[in-house]
């Protein structure tokens, strides 16, 4: 009776303890010198699309879709993690632009390239087997493990000219004509806010994805390959576990699984931005001011109230503590 | 072949390029297979879609702004071409260039991108777009090279297209022999229609 006891009491406490593993096949984006996690310093970012949006998507559609994807995130990582995804509403016709701290979500309909920074230079055209670009800039400071890899913006470019976006909740079976793939735009996006938040895809796609050797999943492990979970995730769970993430690199035309991130992808943004390290920095970029208009958003003021409440409560602590010091000294 | 053509403009690439791409994306809608956020390629539609295809060792990587005006890194890696397929003479150099990388103290990352590390070596599918030379399907044009325990030169890709598949196909040997892999080039390649044909047709 004692030895079954005890078998039990094992099996419970191992049942709790692999319920309180924390989830880690999630992996973070390496730079490639230093080979330090990219990461953003500050508290709150600002995302927002272009107002031309996209033909076949009304833009208030387009709108909806992008403040779903942050949501997607934001709402499951808010109470643990200190990043913070503004969305600024599309007034503005916007370019991608890696030094304007404003994070820009671009489709291209009709090329699918970026256009000519000047009348000097040429338009760089992408691949057209890639449905999404997210292009993070940081800073390379490969022997500043501090600096190295801090993030200083992050734009997402679509590629409507051979994918049909769509909201798959309003038209789940779209007519998208004989070259373009259906693509879900939340789906889509959700995975790649993944990217801009610095997180890299869960598994390596044979030995020439592009990221670093040296890149390690939140275990410190090497990073799987997407081979061995695709064969051993029907016998596995922690494969299978895996092959669910939003952040793993295929995805089926009209998927929408990846539209809410999960335990892994919100791991590694929680892990990469805990509360406590939280640096309490919300500017909104000068990008991203509207024009005429106040810079400050709702996100911005709340954390601005926030920094002043806290200072605050510090000054009011020190007056307290002073004065109980005078009234014991009399 | 004309409203290719057309298309070709519109796009900015190669008719022969859209062509291909467009047969592909026809194929890749029909059949049940997963696509990738980067569509998966196979051997023959990366060879089919490429100007240039060579095995050679990489010599330089170098980063640089797109230019004056631009803010946007692009890397030009030169590779010496030891074994030409098509259209890379052995002995000479030929510059791929990647989105991203690292000029002074700025970096960029693109996800799916190629990365190359200078005294490797590889097989690159390289095509023409605004002026320079790109891997075909970013990352999967760019296939690194190893030698393995015996010393024998393999390809670190499943060059089938496992990730395309499904678990069958994934579950497949990986490494295939480069001798291997660049003789199945060479067969797609001599069925490619030459500059003559496509004129004619």
């Amino acid at each position: 009776m004692r030895v079954l006891r005890s078998l039990l009491c094992l099996t419970v406490a191992c049942g709790l303890w692999a319920a309180a593993t924390p989830a880690a096949a999630y992996v973070r984006s390496y730079t490639t010198q230093g080979c330090h996690p990219v990461f953003w310093a500050q508290t709150c970012i600002y995302i927002t699309p272009d107002s031309a949006g996209v033909p076949e998507m009304a833009l208030s559609d387009v709108e909806r879709v992008v403040q779903q994807s942050i949501n997607s995130w934001q709402t499951r990582t808010r109470d643990s993690s200190f990043l913070r995804m503004n969305y600024l509403p599309a007034t503005a016709p916007r370019d991608v632009n890696s030094l304007d701290g404003l994070q820009v979500i671009k489709f291209y309909h009709e090329q699918w390239c970026r256009p000519a920074a000047d009348a000097t230079s040429n338009p760089v055209c992408y691949d057209p087997a890639a449905a999404a670009l997210t292009t993070v800039t940081y800073i390379n400071k490969p022997t500043d493990a501090a600096t190295d890899g801090r993030i200083v913006d992050a734009d997402i470019e679509l590629n409507a000219v051979f994918n049909y976006f769509y909201d798959a909740d309003l038209n789940p079976n779209p007519d998208t004509g004989l070259i373009r793939r259906p693509a879900d735009l939340w789906n889509t996006l959700t995975h790649e806010i993944g990217h801009l938040q610095g997180l890299e895809h869960t598994c390596r796609r044979g030995s020439f994805d592009s990221m670093p050797a040296c890149t390690r999943d939140g275990q410190g492990n090497q990073v799987i390959s997407c081979n061995v979970v695709e064969s051993g995730r029907s016998s596995n769970s922690d494969l299978q576990i895996i092959y669910e993430t939003t952040m793993y690199p295929t995805a089926d035309p009209k998927e929408t699984r990846k539209r809410v991130p999960h335990a892994d992808d919100l791991a590694g943004v929680i892990n990469a931005y805990p509360l406590v390290s939280d640096p309490r920095i919300c500017k909104l970029p000068e990008a991203g001011v509207p024009k005429g208009g106040c810079s400050a958003t709702a996100g911005e003021r709340a954390t601005q109230a926030g920094a002043l409440s806290a200072a605050g409560l510090l000054t009011a602590a020190l007056a307290l503590l002073i004065l109980h010091r005078r009234r014991r000294a009399r | 072949m004309k409203s290719t053509s057309r298309l070709a403009r519109v796009l900015g690439f190669r008719p022969m390029t859209v062509a291909l791409f467009t047969v592909w994306l026809g194929l890749g809608l029909l059949s049940p297979a997963r696509a990738s956020v980067l569509m998966a390629m196979d051997l023959e539609t990366l060879t089919n879609s490429a100007d240039h295809v060579l095995v050679g060792t990489v010599e330089k990587v170098e980063s640089h702004y797109l230019s004056a005006a631009s803010r946007y890194i692009v890397t030009d890696v030169t590779v010496r071409s030891e074994r030409n397929l098509l259209g890379v003479p052995e002995g000479t150099r030929f510059v791929v260039r990647k989105l991203g990388g690292a000029v002074g103290e700025l970096g960029q990352l693109v996800h799916g991108e190629a990365s190359y590390q200078v005294g490797e070596q590889v097989l690159l599918f390289a095509s023409e777009r605004q002026g320079a030379f790109y891997a075909v399907g970013m990352a999967q044009g760019a296939m690194h090279i190893y030698r393995d325990s015996a010393g024998v030169r393999r390809v670190g890709v499943d060059l089938a297209g496992a990730e395309l598949s499904g678990p069958a196909l994934a579950a497949a040997p990986s490494g295939r022999t480069l001798d291997e892999v660049v003789s199945q080039v060479q067969g797609y390649l001599s069925r490619r229609p030459t500059q003559s044909q496509k004129r004619s047709q």
